[in-house]
Parts: C-alpha cells; sequence; structure tokens
C-alpha cells in the first residue's frame, strides 16, 4: 500500500536505524520516556537560541481534518494563480493569504464506494491522510500509514514527542459508525500502521502533558492538583472546628493547621517552580465544552509544540467524521452531517456556508499565530506546512474529488505561498503528500495511489 | 552505671534529680557527724514500714466512710466550723510539717522551689492539691525530709501522711465533681490502624510507617502529648492515599472487552446469505454463534443487531443460550420497516472468567405469543435447555466456524422469504463497572451510587458522591454529619471530575480528605463558648466515642453508633449492656494489646536478642501477659487473679523456654494453651518471663529493677528518682569476687544516698530470685536460689516468688485494684490523674469492692464514673 524509503532496502544503517525505532515504537510509552526525557534540553536549547541553521530547515507539519465536505461554490477562489481572490468562505485568511496556497482538483479515488457499497464518511475520514482503501469491516480494521507518522517515525530522533493527534471529539475504536465500518476508520486520521489508529487526544490539558510532562512530571503536576483539594476541604473542616472548642483545643488544632498551610505552602512553591519551567500558556483542567475555545486551545498547543520543536508533527480532527455538531454559535442549530446532505435547498446551503466560513475562521487563527510567532530568522508560518481540508468534496453528493485543501505555509522557503493552484482533475491527493513528505526532508518514493509528486506545487 | 540510670522503667515523676540533689545541703550547717550516723542506723527499714502500713491505712479509711458519702456534702463554707479532719491537721498535722519539713521549705528558703507553708490553712488545702500530694508521696515514701536531717518516727511519718491526705481527699471530694480536662487528641498508630480496619474491612496497617506516639502519663494515647507535625501530616497524605488505591480501583484501569462480532467473527450453523450492506440472514432453524473472552467475572452487556422476518410484526424472540443449552438470555426485536433496518436490544448477562460459546437463535415467535413469566417452559433464563443446543456436537459447530481472513461475499439478491431471520452483529461490552469480581471487596458497598458518564467523562456527579460520602463521613466522624459538611466534599468530586478525573479517582479524593479531616483526625468534644458553666455531661454520640477508643482503640461500630444516636449511652442500663457487648467483642482484645502491654511495660521488650524457634521473642512474652490479662477480664475475675494465678498460657516455644510440657492438641488456633503451674513457683504476671526479662539486664537479672517494677506497677507507688552523684552497684566496693548479688547489693546500700529506697525495693526484688534474667527457673542448686526470700512489714516473711505473689494478693488487694483503676482511668481518658481524681478512684474501688475488685467490673465502673460521663473544659 505505502512505500516509504526506510522500510526500502536501501542502506544497511538506515534499515538498522528503522529496526530500532520499531523496537520504541511498538513498546509501551513507559519504555521509551526516558529516552524522550534525556532528549528535552536539547529541544529547550532550540526554543531559547532559535537562530542556527539546523532550526531554519527543521519543518513543522501540521493537518487539520473537517468533516461533511463544504459549499464548493462559495468555497473556490476566482482569478488566476497569483492574482487571485479569496471566495467567501475563506475570508476569514486575508490576513494570510500571501502565505497560503489554495489547491483545487485533489481526488481521493480510495474513498469511492466500488464494490464496497455505502460508508463514504468512514471513508472520506480514513483515506484523508492515509489515501489508502479501508477494508469494510467492524473487527479486523486495516488501512494504510498515515503521511503524518511517515514524517513522525522518520523523524522519531529529533523530537521528545515524534507526533501529537488531536481532536474536538473522542476516538471510538470499536464498534461500526458507518455502514459496516469499524468506528476507528471515521474517528481517526492518523495511523501509525495499517492496523493501528492513533488515538486523538481530546481534553486539552491532557494533550498539555503529553507534550510538556515527562511522565512524571504530569503525575506529579496532577498529584498536587488532587493534594490541593484534599487540603481545601481539610482546611474549611478545621476552619469550622476552630470556632466551636475552648482554648487547649485551639492549640492543638493550631498545631495541625499550621501543619496544613505549611504542606499547601509548599505545594505552591513546586507549583511555581514547575511552571516556569513551562511555556507560557494557561490550559485549564478537564474538557472544554464550548467548540471555539476548546479548538482555538488545540491550536494554541500545537503552535507552542512546534515553537519549542516538542514535536514537528501534529493532526488535528475539528471532528469525526460525519460529525453532527451544532453550530448555535454562528446560528446553526441543525446537525452538521444532516445538514450536509442539503439537496440544494436554498435555507440548508446558506446554513452549511456559514459552518465552512466559521470552520475557516478557527483555522485562520492558528494561521495567524503561527505567522506571529518568530522562529528562526522568519516566522514559525515560514517554516511550517499546514495542511486543511475535508475528505469529502461536495458532501450534498458523497464525492471524493476536487477535494477542499489548503496548505498554508512555505516550509522554510521550499514552498511558494500566496497562490491559486488548479491541479487536473482527478489528481491523487496522495501526490501532494508525496511532495509535503519531500519538503519534510522526510521523502518517500511513493505514498497511497500516488503517481508522482504536485507538480503545480514547485514554482 | 547507677541501675536507675539504665532502668528501662525510669518513667517516675515523682522527685525531680534536682530536688533531691539540693535537698541534703539545706541541713548540712545544722547537722553534726553524730546525729548523721544514729539517723542512718535507725532508718533502715523506714521507708519500707510506712509505705506498707500507709497502704492499709487508706484502705481502711475508704471501707468505714464510703466516698459517695462524702461527696454529697455541701459546698464548703468559709464561715462553717471546721471539720474535724481540718481541726486534727490544724492541731497535730500541720505541727509535724512545720517540725520537719519548713526549715527547708519556707518563703525565705524555698528549698527546691517549694514552699510547704501554704499548706497551714486547712481550707485552702485544695488550692494546693498538687503540691500536698507531691508531700504526701515524699514523706510517705521516706524519700524526704533526708537521711542526713532530722527525721520523723516511723509513727509520726504515718501521722503526717494520712492526716495531709485525709484533708486534701475531703477538700477535692466535697465539692462538686471535677471531671477533669481532656484535650482534644489526635488517633494515635494504633486508632488509626483500627479506624481504616474498621471503616473500610481492610487489614492494611499505614501507621506503621507513622513516627512513633509520645507517651506521658505511661501511655501513648495522652492528648496533652500527642502532637501533630508536618510530617506528620504528610504521613496521613500518603497514608489516606494509600488507603483509598486499596479500597477504591477504577475499572477502567481494569481488563474489559467492547467485543464486536459480525461478519467473519459471527458464524452461522446452518444456511445463510450475507446482505450488501452486512448481516447474516438466515434460514429457519439456523443459529448464529460467537465465542466471548470474558477476562473475568461480572456482568456483561450483549447487544444484538438484527429484525426478525420481514412479514410479521411487533416485537420477536431471538433468545441466546450457552454451550449447555441454557437459555441465558431474551432479546427483543420488531421488523421496523421493510428496508431491511436493523433493530436493537440488550440484555445484561453474569459471566465469569473464560471463554464462552454462545448460540443465538431467531425464534420466529411474536413476544406476544409466549407467557415469559411462567415458572416452567422454554423460556425461563438461566432454567430452560434445548436440545437443539445441548444436543451439537463440537465438530459439527467448529465446521462451520469462518476461518481467519476467510472472506464473505455479500450477495444482493437471495430469497429474503426463504433467508428471513437477520442478525447483523453481537456486540458484547463489559464487564460492568459496578459489577465485576475483581474490584477491591468494599467498593460496591462503599460506592453506593456512581455518577453518569459520556464516554470517559463523568458529569452530575455532586449527588452520587454526596451519597456515598454521607454514611462514610458519620462512621469516619463518629457522628451525624449535616449535608452541609458533606457538601464541600461532594462539589469537590463534582469538581474534579469536570476536571476530567473519573468518578472514581474523584471519590477517592475525597474519601482521603475524610481521613485527613480534623473531624477523623482529632477527637474533639465540641464546647459552646458561651456556656455558663465549663462542667457538662458528656453527649451520648461523645460517650460512644469515648468508649469505643477505651474499649477497642477505635471508632464506634455501627450498633454502638445507632445506640448513642438514639441517645441511649446517656442511660446508664443500656451503657452497661453497650459496654458489655463491646467487652465480649473481639476488637476488646485491645485493651490488652493497648492498655495492659503499656500498664506492664511490655512494649519495652522489644529488640531481646536470644531466639526462641522461628518467633519473635519480644512477642511471645508479652503475649503472655496480654493472654492473662485478656482472660482475667472477659471471665471477670478478681483483679488479683494477674498476680496469684497458678496458671499461665504458654505456646510450644515458650514452653520450651520454661521447661514445661506442651500439649499442642489442647492449644487454640494461635498455638497458645492454658497450662497449670500450680507446682511450680510461677506465679501470675511475676512469673511471667516478660516481666521478669524486661527488668533484667542483657547477661543479668537486677532485684532493683524487680522490686522498681512492683512498686510501680502492682503497688501504684513509684520510688522517687535516684539522685545524681550516687555510685552504681559496679561502682560500689566489693567484698568478693564471689560474692553474690545480694551481698553487693548489701555493701551499696550502706551508702546513705541509697539506703531508704533500695530497702523497699530490693526487698521486693529478691523474691524473684529463683528467676534468672530471661525469666527461666534457676537450677536448686544456683547460690542465688538462697537469695529469694525476703520480708513485708508485719513480720509477713516469705520465701520465693510464690509466697510472694501470693502475700501481695492477698494483703494488698484494695492497693493493686488501685493501681489497675488508676491505669485504666488514665487510659480511659487519656490524660494524667490529678489528685482530684482520688475521689473517684475511691468510690470505684468501694463498688468492686464487695466482689473482690473483679476486672471487668473496674472497666465499667470506670466507664461509669464522673471524669469518664463529664467534660471539663477549665484548668490551664
Amino acid at each position: 500500500m505505502i512505500d516509504s524509503p526506510h522500510s526500502a532496502k536501501k542502506h544497511p544503517l538506515e534499515s538498522a536505524r528503522l529496526s530500532r525505532r520499531t523496537v520504541l515504537r511498538s513498546g509501551t510509552i513507559a519504555l521509551g520516556l526516558p529516552l524522550l526525557e534525556a532528549m528535552t534540553p536539547a529541544s529547550k536549547s532550540v526554543y531559547a537560541a532559535a537562530t542556527s541553521d539546523e532550526v531554519k530547515k527543521s519543518v513543522r507539519m501540521a493537518c487539520v481534518f473537517v468533516p461533511n465536505g463544504v459549499i464548493q461554490d462559495s468555497w473556490q477562489p476566482t482569478g488566476q494563480e497569483r492574482d487571485w481572490n479569496l471566495s467567501k468562505t475563506l475570508e476569514p485568511l486575508a490576513g494570510v493569504k500571501q502565505d497560503i496556497n489554495v489547491i483545487e482538483g485533489l481526488a481521493h479515488d480510495n474513498g469511492r464506494s466500488k464494490k464496497d457499497g455505502a460508508g463514504d464518511h468512514a471513508r472520506s475520514c480514513a483515506t484523508f491522510l492515509t489515501s489508502a482503501r479501508p477494508v469494510k469491516t467492524s473487527s479486523n480494521i486495516r488501512l494504510g500509514i498515515s503521511v503524518d507518522q511517515v514524517a513522525a517515525s522518520a523523524l522519531v530522533d529529533q523530537c521528545s514527542l515524534p507526533s501529537i493527534e488531536l481532536g474536538l471529539l473522542g476516538s471510538r475504536n470499536a464498534g461500526s459508525c458507518d455502514s459496516g465500518y469499524s468506528c476507528a476508520y471515521s474517528s481517526n486520521i492518523s495511523w501509525r500502521s495499517e492496523s493501528q489508529p492513533m488515538p486523538k487526544e481530546t481534553v486539552p490539558r491532557m494533550a498539555f502533558e503529553r507534550m510538556f510532562g515527562t511522565g512524571d512530571a504530569a503525575q506529579q503536576r496532577r498529584q498536587r492538583m488532587l493534594r490541593q483539594s484534599i487540603l481545601d476541604l481539610v482546611r474549611e473542616d478545621t476552619k469550622r472546628l476552630l470556632g466551636r472548642v475552648g482554648a487547649t483545643d485551639q492549640r492543638k488544632l493550631d498545631e495541625y493547621f499550621t501543619s496544613v498551610r505549611e504542606i499547601e505552602r509548599r505545594i505552591e512553591r513546586v507549583e511555581q517552580e514547575d511552571r516556569a519551567s513551562l511555556p507560557d500558556i494557561d490550559i485549564p483542567y478537564g474538557r472544554v465544552e464550548a467548540f471555539r475555545e476548546h479548538a482555538r486551545l488545540m491550536f494554541d498547543l500545537m503552535v507552542v509544540g512546534f515553537q519549542t520543536e516538542t514535536t514537528r508533527v501534529a493532526t488535528l480532527m475539528l471532528d469525526n467524521a460525519g460529525g453532527n455538531r451544532q453550530y448555535k454559535e454562528v446560528g446553526v442549530n441543525d446537525a452538521h452531517h444532516g445538514l450536509s446532505h442539503h439537496r440544494n435547498k436554498v435555507d440548508s446551503v446558506e446554513k452549511l456556508r456559514k459552518i465552512d466560513h466559521y470552520l475557516v475562521e478557527q483555522f485562520a487563527y492558528f494561521v495567524e499565530k503561527l505567522k506571529a510567532t518568530p522562529d528562526g530568522d522568519g516566522t514559525l508560518l515560514d517554516n511550517s506546512m499546514v495542511l486543511y481540508g475535508s475528505g469529502l468534496g461536495d458532501g450534498n453528493r458523497h464525492t471524493h474529488h476536487d477535494l477542499p485543501v489548503i496548505l498554508a505555509g512555505s516550509a522554510a522557503g521550499q514552498i511558494e505561498t500566496g497562490r491559486y493552484l488548479r491541479t487536473e482533475q482527478e489528481t491523487p491527493m496522495a501526490n501532494l503528500y508525496l511532495s509535503m513528505l519531500d519538503a519534510m526532508g522526510t521523502p518517500a518514493e511513493s505514498f497511497g495511489d500516488s503517481t508522482g509528486p504536485l507538480a503545480v506545487l514547485s514554482s | 552505671m547507677h541501675p536507675f540510670a539504665t532502668s528501662r522503667l525510669m518513667n517516675s515523676k515523682l522527685l525531680p534529680p534536682r530536688i533531691a540533689a539540693r535537698a541534703v545541703p539545706c541541713h548540712d550547717g545544722a547537722s553534726g557527724e553524730g546525729e548523721l550516723a544514729r539517723a542512718q542506723s535507725s532508718r533502715i527499714w523506714v521507708g519500707f514500714v510506712v509505705t506498707f502500713a500507709c497502704l492499709s491505712a487508706v484502705a481502711s479509711t475508704s471501707a468505714a466512710e464510703p466516698v459517695a458519702k462524702r461527696q454529697s456534702s455541701t459546698t464548703k463554707d468559709e464561715a462553717s466550723p471546721l471539720t474535724h479532719v481540718q481541726q486534727a491537721w490544724k492541731d497535730r498535722g500541720w505541727a509535724l510539717l512545720q517540725e520537719y519539713c519548713i526549715d527547708c521549705h519556707n518563703p525565705d528558703f524555698r528549698e527546691a522551689e517549694i514552699d510547704l507553708t501554704v499548706l497551714e490553712d486547712p481550707r485552702q488545702i485544695h488550692r494546693h492539691a498538687e503540691l500536698a500530694t507531691h508531700a504526701i508521696n515524699m514523706v510517705r515514701f521516706g524519700a524526704m525530709p533526708p537521711e542526713d536531717a532530722m527525721v520523723p518516727e516511723p509513727e509520726e511519718r504515718r501521722e503526717l501522711g494520712n492526716g495531709l491526705d485525709d484533708l486534701v481527699f475531703r477538700s477535692m471530694c466535697d465539692l462538686r465533681p471535677k471531671p477533669g480536662r481532656v484535650t482534644a487528641r489526635r488517633l494515635n498508630r494504633a486508632e488509626y490502624n483500627n479506624a481504616i480496619r474498621d471503616l473500610f474491612g481492610i487489614g492494611f496497617r499505614p501507621a506503621e510507617n507513622f513516627p512513633s506516639d509520645e507517651v506521658g502519663a505511661g501511655f501513648d494515647n495522652n492528648a496533652d502529648v500527642l502532637s501533630v507535625s508536618t510530617l506528620l501530616l504528610e504521613k496521613y497524605l500518603d497514608a489516606a492515599q494509600q488507603v483509598t488505591d486499596r479500597i477504591i480501583v477504577d475499572p477502567d484501569t481494569l481488563p474489559s472487552i467492547e467485543t464486536v462480532f459480525s461478519s467473519e467473527t459471527l458464524h452461522v450453523l446452518g444456511d445463510f446469505r450475507h446482505g450488501r450492506f452486512g448481516g447474516h440472514f438466515m434460514e429457519e432453524g439456523a443459529l448464529a454463534w460467537f465465542e466471548v473472552d470474558a477476562p473475568v467475572g461480572g456482568l456483561y452487556q450483549f447487544e444484538i443487531r438484527g429484525m426478525p422476518a420481514t412479514e410479521v410484526k411487533g416485537d420477536h424472540l431471538f433468545a441466546m443460550y450457552d454451550q449447555t443449552g441454557t437459555l441465558q438470555a431474551l432479546f427483543e426485536l420488531r421488523n421496523r420497516d421493510r428496508l431491511n433496518s436493523n433493530d436493537y436490544d440488550s440484555v445484561k448477562v453474569r459471566l465469569e472468567a473464560g471463554v464462552h460459546r454462545f448460540f443465538v437463535r431467531p425464534t420466529g415467535i411474536a413476544e406476544d405469543d409466549v407467557d415469559l413469566g411462567r415458572n416452567e417452559g422454554p423460556w425461563r433464563l438461566g432454567k430452560s435447555v434445548w436440545d437443539r443446543v445441548s444436543e451439537l456436537n463440537d465438530k459439527e459447530v467448529e465446521a462451520s466456524r469462518f476461518e481467519d481472513g476467510e472472506h464473505i461475499e455479500p450477495e444482493s439478491r437471495f430469497d429474503t422469504d426463504r433467508y428471513r431471520h437477520k442478525v447483523t452483529r453481537v456486540q458484547v461490552t463489559g464487564p460492568m463497572s459496578y459489577d465485576r469480581d475483581d474490584l477491591p471487596p468494599g467498593q460496591r458497598e462503599l460506592l453506593v451510587a456512581l455518577a453518569p458518564r459520556r464516554g470517559d467523562q463523568f458529569y452530575k456527579a455532586y449527588e452520587p458522591a454526596k451519597r456515598c460520602l454521607k454514611p462514610l463521613m458519620r462512621m469516619a466522624f463518629r457522628r451525624p454529619v449535616a449535608d452541609d459538611e458533606v457538601e464541600p466534599y461532594a462539589e469537590t468530586v463534582d469538581l474534579l471530575t469536570e476536571r476530567g478525573e473519573s468518578y472514581f479517582s474523584a471519590m477517592q479524593v475525597a474519601i482521603s480528605a475524610v481521613l485527613t479531616s480534623p473531624h477523623f483526625l482529632f477527637r474533639v468534644e465540641a464546647q459552646d463558648p458561651k456556656a455558663k458553666t465549663a462542667t457538662r455531661e458528656l453527649t451520648s454520640v461523645e460517650l460512644a466515642s469515648r468508649m469505643s477508643f477505651f474499649l477497642w482503640s477505635s471508632i464506634p461500630d455501627h450498633e454502638l453508633l445507632r445506640m448513642a444516636e438514639q441517645r441511649k449511652l446517656t442511660r446508664p442500663s443500656d451503657r452497661r449492656r453497650e459496654a458489655l457487648r463491646m467487652l465480649r467483642d473481639p476488637r476488646s482484645g485491645e485493651l490488652g494489646e493497648q492498655f495492659a502491654a503499656q500498664w506492664f511495660g511490655l512494649r519495652n521488650l522489644e529488640g531481646l536478642e536470644f531466639t526462641m524457634d522461628d518467633e519473635d521473642p519480644s512477642s511471645v512474652l508479652a503475649a503472655e501477659t496480654k493472654r492473662l490479662f485478656r482472660h482475667v477480664l472477659q471471665n471477670n475475675r478478681p483483679v488479683t487473679e494477674l498476680i496469684s494465678a497458678d496458671y499461665t498460657f504458654v505456646n510450644e516455644p515458650l514452653a520450651k523456654h520454661y521447661q514445661i510440657p506442651f500439649d499442642a492438641s489442647k492449644a487454640d488456633e494461635d498455638g497458645w494453651a492454658r497450662v497449670s503451674v500450680a507446682t511450680l513457683p510461677r506465679r501470675g504476671v511475676l512469673g511471667h518471663a516478660g516481666v521478669l526479662t524486661l527488668t533484667s539486664y542483657p547477661t543479668r537479672n537486677s532485684p532493683v529493677q524487680r522490686g522498681k517494677w512492683i512498686l510501680e506497677n502492682i503497688l501504684g507507688t513509684p520510688p522517687p528518682e535516684a539522685p545524681p552523684g550516687v555510685p552504681s552497684l559496679e561502682e560500689t566496693k566489693t567484698a568478693s569476687a564471689s560474692a553474690t548479688l545480694r551481698e553487693q547489693l548489701e555493701l551499696h546500700r550502706e551508702d546513705p544516698g541509697c539506703a531508704s529506697c533500695h530497702r523497699v525495693m530490693d526487698s521486693l526484688g529478691f523474691g524473684l530470685e529463683q528467676f534468672d534474667h530471661l525469666g527461666r527457673l534457676r537450677a536448686k542448686d544456683d547460690p542465688a536460689m538462697a537469695d529469694a526470700t525476703g520480708e513485708l512489714p508485719g513480720g509477713r516473711s516469705f520465701s520465693g516468688s510464690r509466697e510472694l505473689a501470693e502475700l501481695l494478693a492477698a494483703t494488698e488487694a484494695r492497693r493493686f485494684a488501685e493501681t489497675a483503676t488508676r491505669r485504666l482511668l488514665t487510659f480511659a481518658l487519656g490524660r494524667e490523674l490529678r489528685p482530684a481524681d482520688r475521689c473517684f478512684i475511691e468510690s470505684i474501688l468501694d463498688a468492686a469492692e464487695p466482689d473482690g475488685y473483679r476486672l471487668r467490673d473496674l472497666v465499667i465502673e470506670v466507664i461509669d464514673s464522673p471524669p469518664f460521663l463529664m467534660r471539663d473544659s477549665t484548668g490551664s
């Protein structure tokens, strides 16, 4: 299905390296941790002095998935390659128009029904980053490695975290979600191997801990939080009790109260030291219910992860395939998937445009934030490749061609941005991935159903 | 080294060394050499005689004039005429004190910072009760006046001691009961461990890692000395976490399955077609089957998706059978439309761990057509057996299994009338988090309510948390808890689940907080700051804790707390019944483990360096004494049996140690048996190897320490500490290398600084000389055997330990009962006794006397005494 250079029989050293990685990756997280921890100082030092050539070359890759396709006529820009205008849906990207490419005409042939029958949503998600055909089953899932994971496994030695997979809604890896397809297909875009989806982190705080806590630090942070909860209760109990006892008893309880305060102060001190060693970002504990806030926290985390080079590869699913979120904040009370089968009803289409616009607006926040973050001689956006798109073109008809795709960032000057790129229809999306892997410095000979690098991308 | 300096029993507070050291110089100028010599020769027996003389004096006074009557006297009136006791003090007692004591202890000289002139006015004596008690003890013991001063005749000494004692006793007991202050005190290590055991039913003892508890007044439950350090609080936090980790397990961290059987993993026995959109369309009589591997016993959910024949309406039965053909579940599926849309239904089934094969049978029978409630017939869950399945042979079934990698070709056109029953998939999920065999035993009882969850997110945790926490907090805090006390805890659980913690870990936090709360860690008896009187009766609920910590060294159980909440414990008869129930409960063994062990100093046995088979000698030796104590308590034997028992308890190693036969068939489950020692010199605790060892040095025994131990723990009159600068036995010039210990001690006693006290101690201690430093009976030809003789005052001579023990039990019964009572009351209250407590002790002894001071009676009387039933918040 795929043919990564690292699995090819090339140089003996190469394959030796791969086998070690394989061991690492197949081990538990705990097994990998000591090594990752040991690497932390290196990545921190990059954070501190971001000027070396090394940094310029370290390209970051992010892929953002939205479900249910788009209203294509409102998505497509107008004009020529270098002389073009943003469409209505893409308006939020005005501030970064010169930093993005809108690519038209790409397709995922493996997303099509062929003889597998229904399940376009599952397939649209499964193919999105893998360009591979999912085996229609609810139990023995089989797909292919995804583009982000090809890059991540090649870079495994270079970052403390090879990749991070984020989402706003949890993965279900068992059961069937769409016409006999396992839920794994419609809730994961990142696949480490043909049978191994990468579960998404949906709680921002947990993602933060995964990125910035070694396992121990995260555990200790949680411990402190729990202990503080205990002490809060105990302190209140003591205060209440102090009012109900005589002077001698009060002295005894004061002894105890003093100890409570002492331990609290100690926790506060450690907490402060801990915070000082972390990126300056405020991530709340627990789930974040509001979509916009949740999405932006995830984008913030990706920015900080890239900035500190804690990781160079990230994916984010703003919703699972066939997602049914109601975007009430932009006045759409209908469920997204249901709405996507609009049958050209005017008000349904209008609502979908609002959703498309709203989702692009969130993406624009991410791109702008990357642009506002210095990295080396330029900005973090300059050194990144950020893909935004859906596995479906027209959600109403479940088409797998003419997919909505934006690629932001120039991959450290390797890609000319500010263009509207129209490729020949039916060009495999995999060709774009081949080019992206090239720009990442992790080239592959072929990927999925690729036929060669994406010609229009090179200027 | 002086024997006292190394004594493991050195906890007397009667005479601080500072006082003894400065006592002599006061008289340096006043007394001549001749006088000193005369004093020495005539004084040898003084202390001893006086001590025992006054013991009987106290006994007789109390017997003649019951305390109850004395306590009923009216409040003292300054203007009222002096009582005869007060008059006697004025006429005679004060004169003696003036003659022998005031020379040094006057306002100007204040020797040892003591001024005894304040004792002159008998009406004011109650203000100086502590000082007076100290003086009484010094005079009676013979420690004061010093031997080189002018000393009273024995008769004068007795008169002075008794007169002052009487005066103090009257002055205290004439007033309203003064129950004495009990400070809020934290649980000690034993109590903490026991509370954890009783709260959660686990044997985990986290307090073993806590710092040692401070000891005050001889026990480690003394409120005034028990303190809390930051280190201890950290230990409490760690312990709470360790406990909650053991009692609550997040089921998500345990193995579970969510297995889907469909297409190639859902086998079909019989003819079928596989539909284009999934699902097996089965012929009449075909069975779908699958194998589920349950990781652990528990309740599993079976969800089936499918559809009955197209032409029928209403719910139809799909039956699920296990391998034996027994009906395990009935699903009801309905034909919802004509588009082959699946219906689904789910049922929970209990599975043991292991692989189970199930058969699903689309019956084609409408639910309306059968009576499912019948006690017979084919539809009884877990009972009805279907021959079709029970008679299947394994080969036949295996033949229908889809091989791994086999692909079933879907078909779009087939005869749906023939292949009319559709089963698309079966999903087995579980075990359910609330019903699985690998949860900690108490978890289900503890977590009576669970928060609902969406995915891994729990929500609405407040109410269920409150429901779980309230009963637990009631037990942990040992009283009813108000809603507004539980609410902050439930809010914390709610908040933590909102932050993404599981309900289980959030409950662990809340319960950890309960275990760290001052309401759990401290025994606090609330006090209304605006109350007019400082003294009040304890509430029934407060009494429950006093009783349970006294008798069990633990929290009240459900029964006791229920009684308490019904206010029954303030009723004497109910309280007594409850106390007796508690004493019958095995938890009362703690009275032996905690109380008796500390009374007799058994904890000093730790670190013995000899071996007793594979057992720890310290615990074997201590166990003998604890068992005798428990026996005397449980059978309500006279307390004197502790010193006179002609039986004891041994296990095999101890029997070997004693060189007595051991009949294993008579031993209890712990390997201990009661044996008679009637023919041996061993009697009661004085014949226990534990007591004999803890009063010895590692290589030789010490009559001095044994005597001191008897004075302290049997007679309740600890000797004053040795003055500094007194040479130890080893430093005393030796008569000859072959001198016996007795001869050496005689020499030692020639030193005037030692004589008065040693005369008493040594004489008692030599009575036990038949036993060596490990409590073994010496050989008959051992020269030390000849030393085992002595004499009690009044010509009560004895030979050997047996006679000593029997003599003590017979003639010092009240004295020993008083010692037992004082120790019991000290332990029960968790505070040092004060002079005023004397009144209550006498009263307890009077009540127990007619039946011969039975131990359980004494315990019950302690519970019924004013200091136990009342609370006084006055004082320092």
